[in-house]
């Protein structure tokens, strides 16, 4: 059996990369499953999907914790997410980069497939959506799936004209995959083995101090717990203040939803980044013109 | 026969209700059952199916409103999950007195608090002696095969009772899995048009619900009671039919390696399917283990079990709720129960695993399998509390 991890951030399709993965073998005959990370959903928050592949029935209802391979579909979670974490040992990565991809291999895997998928997405899907472009990555370095039993998946799950684009982005990715394999990788030493990663909120990483006895009657919790959920890491855009500009009217401050704008001694304002979201409320209201969204960059 | 395609269980469920034909859904989003609501008023919104899809403002409403049209002589459908079930558990047991036959797809979630939205069993736990029948399922085809085989049986005229199909809430609703969905015609043979033996109707007027003395009440829970025991002849004669069209043969209880073993682990739900894979590997090292699925919950088939248990020295039952205060998890007491007078009794090892959706594993089950330190003729804990 062969399990894959797949990290994007909420509405960039990774459940999708799985379910089509999942279709594609089980229409070669093959068995799969695939299923999110369980939980609520939040757009940009980041995600993960899981995907079992198997030439005989599968009978786990587990998480996956160590996975051969892990796909990446969004550049700018390499920073925020341990990605490799609980990969296994010669596991596999797939990236999505517009940088040189040796830089993201480390002396443990087996292979590393890179191609700038963003940059695949935003030309023939006119959206930032990688998720088929990076299944495109996946079998060129390791042939799970026919090409075609993908194409066959997207023709189904989607209507014609989104099916075709997809294809289209799947093949050509395919095609400007860089396959780096360790004979490639002269530095063969990396990081030592990942711990586990996986989804905290279910395996209970971070809660494993508290035993039952530890818990205050009706688990009341304290306030100002919400400062150790360090939401920022949802964000695709942050917001760029100019001070030329600025009137220091305070709106954005006003506005911010998440009190993540700080009135500074000058009268200027700041952003903590730790909890702002990029939902670009402030800049909508700015009424100077003085904030601009701009994109997270990769890394 | 059908078409195998990967689809995630809660479409599969949806498209079940849709195949079976129902004339009313009327339900109330709630996670994790959303999925299955969300593609049925799809589908009744796209004139893929023709039933009146009623959106309410809670589940109270949506089992009242289950209750009337059922009663109206309406194939009737409803899902739901946790709390939303609590809300709508003032109703069911009505429904199940009116002797009213809807199949309900029970998604399970833990019971609050704390908030969860994951899987476990608490919620049907509270509605265990609502007086329906109730069924488990593991896995995404035993899901789309359940809900015909449950109208199957609830519309027999002698049954005529609410079926709650329990699966379990993520770790079922949002995998996605090859699942083979059957042809319109076969669903057809199965499940003829449900004909009601009384219904609401102005031009025949009767009374559903009325009051019951205590010289009555007594005896319309004697009814009720041995109804629901005289299910179990029409649930298997349900899976036998569906064996027949599908080739996949479902039994009250199911047993994976469990002939002659001196050990058996119990379990219900989606936790069997790990639960096999640890019974692999415990066989393979030597020990004489198997399993026992309980597929049928309500009624509780006591014959089935007592022969499934016949000289086992140890059974392991696994729970996947608590029940806070007793002796030991629901299941588990109700096994103690069903040993009760028999010959040989085994001892029993109870623990409860698998709490708002906390992983259990093979090697949890591997633990839990693990032969005790002291031999003792009853235990329970909850399993990796810390």
């Amino acid at each position: 059996m062969l399990e894959i991890r797949f990290h994007g951030r909420g509405g960039q399709g990774a459940v999708t990369s799985a379910e089509l993965l999942a279709q594609a073998a089980i229409k070669e005959g093959k068995y799969a499953r695939a299923f999110p990370s369980f939980g609520p959903e939040r757009r940009g928050a980041p995600v993960s999907a899981f995907c079992r592949l198997d030439e005989k029935p599968i009978n786990l209802r587990t998480v996956i914790k160590n996975p051969h391979v892990v796909v990446v579909l969004d550049p700018s979670l390499y920073e925020v997410v341990d990605v490799t974490g609980g990969l296994r040992e010669r596991g596999h990565l797939v990236i999505n980069t517009s940088k040189d991809p040796r830089a993201f291999f480390s002396g443990n895997l087996g292979g590393l497939a890179a191609v700038n998928a963003s940059l695949i997405a935003q030309e023939i899907l006119k959206r930032p959506i990688t998720n088929t472009v990076m299944l495109g990555a996946l079998v060129r370095m390791l042939p799970l799936v026919e090409l075609e039993s993908l194409a066959q998946a997207l023709e189904e799950r989607f209507n014609e004209k989104i099916a075709q684009k997809n294809i289209q982005a799947l093949k050509r990715s395919y095609q400007e995959t860089l396959i780096l394999t360790p004979e490639d990788h002269v530095e063969r030493e990396g990081k030592g083995e990942s711990g586990e990663a996986g989804d905290a909120r279910i395996t209970g990483e971070k809660d494993r101090d508290y035993s039952w006895k530890e818990l205050p009657p009706g688990c009341i919790v304290e306030p100002g717990s919400t400062r150790k959920n360090l939401t920022g890491d949802w964000r695709s855009r942050y917001p760029l203040l100019n001070r030329e500009r600025c009137i220091k009217c305070g709106l954005c401050w006003i506005y911010c939803p998440d009190a993540s704008l700080i009135r500074k001694g000058d009268g200027f304002y700041g952003v903590d980044l730790n909890y702002c979201k990029g939902c670009g409320i402030c800049a909508r209201e700015c009424p100077a013109g003085a904030i601009l969204m701009e994109k997270e960059l990769e890394g | 026969m059908g078409k195998t395609r990967g689809m995630e269980v809660s479409i599969a469920a949806a498209e079940a209700v849709k195949q079976a034909d129902v004339d009313v859904i009327s339900a109330y989003p709630i996670t994790p059952q959303t999925h299955i609501v969300e593609k049925l008023s799809e589908f009744v919104a796209n004139g893929q199916l023709e039933a009146e899809y009623v959106t309410v403002e809670s589940e109270h409403s949506a089992m009242s409103l289950c209750i009337g049209s059922q009663a109206a002589g309406a194939r009737t459908f409803t899902s739901t999950s946790s709390q939303g079930l609590a809300l709508m558990s003032e109703l069911v047991p009505i429904a199940s007195a009116l002797r009213l036959p809807m199949v309900i797809y029970l998604v399970n979630r833990s019971l609050s608090a704390p908030l969860s939205i994951w899987n476990d069993h608490s919620d049907v736990m509270s509605i265990r002696d609502s007086g329906c029948i109730q069924l488990f399922v593991k896995d995404g085809q035993e899901v789309y095969d359940h809900l015909f085989i449950a109208y199957r049986a609830a519309e027999k005229q002698e049954v005529l009772l609410p079926v709650i199909v329990n699966l379990d809430g993520f770790l079922l609703s949002h995998t996605f899995e090859p699942v083979e969905v059957m042809e319109e015609e076969r669903i057809r043979q199965y499940l003829p048009p449900y004909r009601p033996l009384y219904t609401l109707n102005p031009d025949k007027p009767i009374t559903m619900g009325a009051f019951a003395p205590p010289s009555l009440f007594t005896e319309a829970k004697k009814a009720h009671d041995e109804t629901l025991k005289a299910s179990h002849p029409y649930l298997e004669k349900a899976w036998e039919e569906w064996a027949v069209i599908s080739g996949r043969r479902y039994r009250p209880v199911e047993e994976f390696n469990a002939r002659g073993a001196e050990t058996i682990m119990i379990t219900m739900g989606s936790l069997s399917e790990t639960a096999r894979e640890g019974v692999k590997i415990l066989r393979e090292k030597g020990q004489n283990i198997g399993l026992l699925e309980l597929r049928q919950w309500r009624p509780f088939p006591q014959e089935e079990f007592r022969q499934g248990v016949k000289g086992v020295r140890r059974l392991v039952v696994i729970d996947r709720a608590v029940s806070p205060g007793s002796t030991g998890g629901p299941v588990a007491s109700e096994i103690c129960s069903a040993l009760y007078g028999m010959e040989d009794q085994p001892s029993l090892e109870n623990y409860v695993a698998g709490l708002g959706g906390r992983d259990v594993t093979v090697e949890d089950f591997l633990n839990m399998a693990a032969p005790p330190s002291r031999e003792k003729k009853y235990a329970f804990s909850i399993h990796g509390a810390r």
